[in-house]
């Protein structure tokens, strides 16, 4: 069996054989000559604008007009004049209408991706849509896709007309190899809650996988190829339990997060993009507990303009509000490395330069960033949490900076919240150890379990050899936390956990006992977690074996 | 030749969505659309052209309609720009 890694599109499991979706990069090779093959081309664009008729109407009576919509824009991208022109001028070289077209609507896509703009990036991906079913009549295999029984469909990316032509019941989990989580396909595998993920690194399409039996486990974000069979005898039942679960969960929504004696607490989500707060929404979530900022820095080849993160900022803080939505400002160095910050190979890197060490050897890329954070709060309800603080000269620093930011906005004249709540992270025996000081000044604590852990045992928590004793409920950690939990409220400040111990089984009494105010994870364990809750007494939680 | 002005209030600025609507209507008429955003101007009834200004909310575009029935075209348009943006 292989595993392969992705990234979450909609959650879910499914079991079945592979169907491969693969459209062929066209080679470069020599035509008719330009008039010839340009009548070919608008032939092909004719058959395509009709086929784009039915995909609208496909979509219309299955998901509605706002959805159906973009298929509007897809027929006027096929007729528009620009790409015409395009796709002339590369037809003066004699090739085939078949890589003119390619070629012009690469052109184009190039265009968007290089956009300073989040949505309009995506957009690349449907001008690439568009040439490739152009292309697809011109090579007259348009009779598509087709799948006959149940099936994973493989694919590097699925044109969405391709999706909503197949019937759903065909369908039991799509894999985007190459895909985004916000690309249109995505957007509408979302609305269809077919389990789904995308962007697997170095993995290639090929016709050999048609009719492998996989299992797709989009919650962990994982595709299997060729389990053995307790393995799918074991998915098979986690399946079952899982879709039992959902609908049973379903009776929490909209409910508040209760235990059984009446204490009241939060449960947040965690989202790595913007483009996951729907996910938090549909899951009922109460806030955002973290939202990595990473993916912004990880997704650009330089850096992200202050522009580019505000607008990624304020479309989570608008869709969550009046809802709570932490930011966790830059967190990378350790195990996530970008290019074009160049930082340097280190023996250490855990122990290394990251997060705020970064920030406040290169105070302008944490300046840019505080003021999209600042002008994003206006939107909605904003709170700032900066990593891996140890000392207090940091949080001064944290927030001088901060004053320039919002000094900065004032003079150009932007719309920004002043009283925007700043917190920490605690994750560093250092921060858990000053926590009573700390808790003086910040506005709120939040515990990241990982690196707490990592730091507290001096265990490196990616070297496979410690995996074992790499352990988050060891005594010293949750004492640690206990103490955290305690100056928090001391000072008067709230404390949650993000990271995804925040709903281990055993420590969740624990939890909720000593009063953490809010626990962060995945979108899709909110109503779990609510429920679990419902069920702890905490006047029969017995806590002495973890302080 | 008319001319009129607008300010966006759609939230994600002209994206494809109205983008499509606003083309789709102007190829109806056979005068010239220009819109200008920043200094930059586009072929209103050309699709790429208007999403590269990348308009965002809270911008004046201006439309400029001139031809044979520019006077219908601009109203039309203009109704168009109020409905979707």
């Amino acid at each position: 069996m292989k595993t392969y890694q992705g990234s979450r599109v909609f959650e879910g499991y499914a079991l079945g054989k592979l169907a491969v979706y693969k459209q062929e990069k066209v080679e470069k090779s020599f035509g008719l000559g330009p008039e010839k093959e340009f009548e070919r081309f608008k032939k092909a664009r004719s058959e395509t604008v009709q086929a784009l008729d039915a995909s609208f109407m496909e979509t219309l009576a299955k998901l509605g007009e706002k959805e159906a919509a973009l298929f509007e824009t897809h027929k006027l991208m096929a007729e528009d004049l620009d790409f015409e022109d395009a796709v002339k001028a590369e037809l003066e070289n004699n090739v085939t209408a078949e890589f003119a077209t390619q070629s012009a609507g690469a052109q184009l896509a190039d265009m968007f991706a290089s956009m300073d703009d989040a949505y309009m990036k995506e957009r690349a991906n449907d001008v690439r849509e568009v040439s490739s079913r152009i292309i697809s009549f011109l090579k007259k295999d348009s009779s598509g896709f087709i799948i006959k029984e149940p099936s994973i469909i493989i694919c590097d990316d699925l044109p969405s007309s391709e999706l909503m032509k197949i019937d759903r019941k065909l369908i039991l989990g799509i894999v985007f190899v190459k895909g985004g989580t916000n690309s249109h396909v995505s957007i509408l595998t979302r609305m269809l809650e077919i389990p789904s993920i995308c962007g697997i690194d170095g993995f290639e399409v090929t016709k050999e996988l048609e009719g492998e039996y996989a299992i797709l486990d989009a919650n962990k974000a994982q595709l299997l190829i060729g389990p053995e069979s307790h393995i799918v005898t074991d998915y098979a039942k986690l399946k079952n339990q899982y879709e039992e679960n959902k609908l049973k969960l379903q009776a929490f929504k909209g409910k508040p997060t209760i235990s059984k004696d009446g204490k009241k607490l939060e449960i947040y989500s965690n989202i790595a993009s913007s483009f996951e707060v729907e996910n938090a929404i549909k899951n009922d979530s109460e806030g955002i507990g973290l939202f990595r900022s990473e993916f912004i820095y990880l997704d650009n080849s330089t850096y992200p303009s202050e522009e580019e993160q505000f607008e990624h900022y304020k479309r989570v803080v608008e869709a969550m509000a009046p809802r709570q939505v932490i930011i966790r400002t830059l967190d990378i160095g350790a195990d996530k490395k970008i290019d074009y910050f160049d930082l340097p190979e280190e023996d250490n890197p855990a122990l290394g330069f990251r997060s705020i060490r970064i920030c406040k050897a290169r105070p302008q890329i944490f300046l840019t960033q505080l003021q999209a954070l600042y002008r994003a709060s206006y939107y909605g309800n904003l709170a700032i949490m900066v990593p891996m603080i140890i000392s207090l000269s940091e949080i001064n620093f944290i927030k001088e900076m901060a004053k320039q930011a919002r000094d900065n906005l004032k003079a150009r004249g932007l719309l920004y919240k002043e009283d925007v709540k700043i917190g920490i992270m605690v994750e560093t025996p250092s921060a858990a150890i000053l926590s009573d000081i700390f808790a003086r000044e910040v506005d709120f604590f939040s515990i990241g379990t990982n690196d707490l852990t990592q730091y507290t045992l001096a265990l490196d928590r990616v070297n496979p050899n410690l995996t074992a004793q790499f352990n988050p409920r060891h005594r010293s950690v949750t004492r640690l936390i206990n103490i955290i939990c305690e100056n928090a409220h001391k000072a008067g400040i709230p404390v949650g956990i993000c990271g995804e111990l925040a709903r281990d089984e055993e420590l969740l009494p624990f939890f909720v006992k000593i009063g953490i105010d809010e626990l962060s994870v995945s979108p899709a364990y909110t109503l779990a977690l609510r429920e679990r809750i419902s069920k702890i007494d905490t006047n029969e939680v017995d806590i002495s074996k973890f302080i | 030749m008319k001319q009129f002005s607008y300010v966006i209030t759609d939230k994600e600025g002209i994206h494809a969505r109205p983008a499509g609507v606003v083309v789709a209507e102007a190829k109806k008429y056979s005068s010239n659309f220009t819109i200008e955003n920043k200094g930059k101007s586009a072929d209103l009834k050309r699709i790429f052209g208007v999403m590269s200004l990348c308009v965002k909310c809270g911008e004046e575009v201006v439309i400029k309609v001139e031809g044979a029935d520019e006077e219908d075209g601009a109203a039309a348009v203009e109704k168009i720009f109020k409905e979707n943006l």
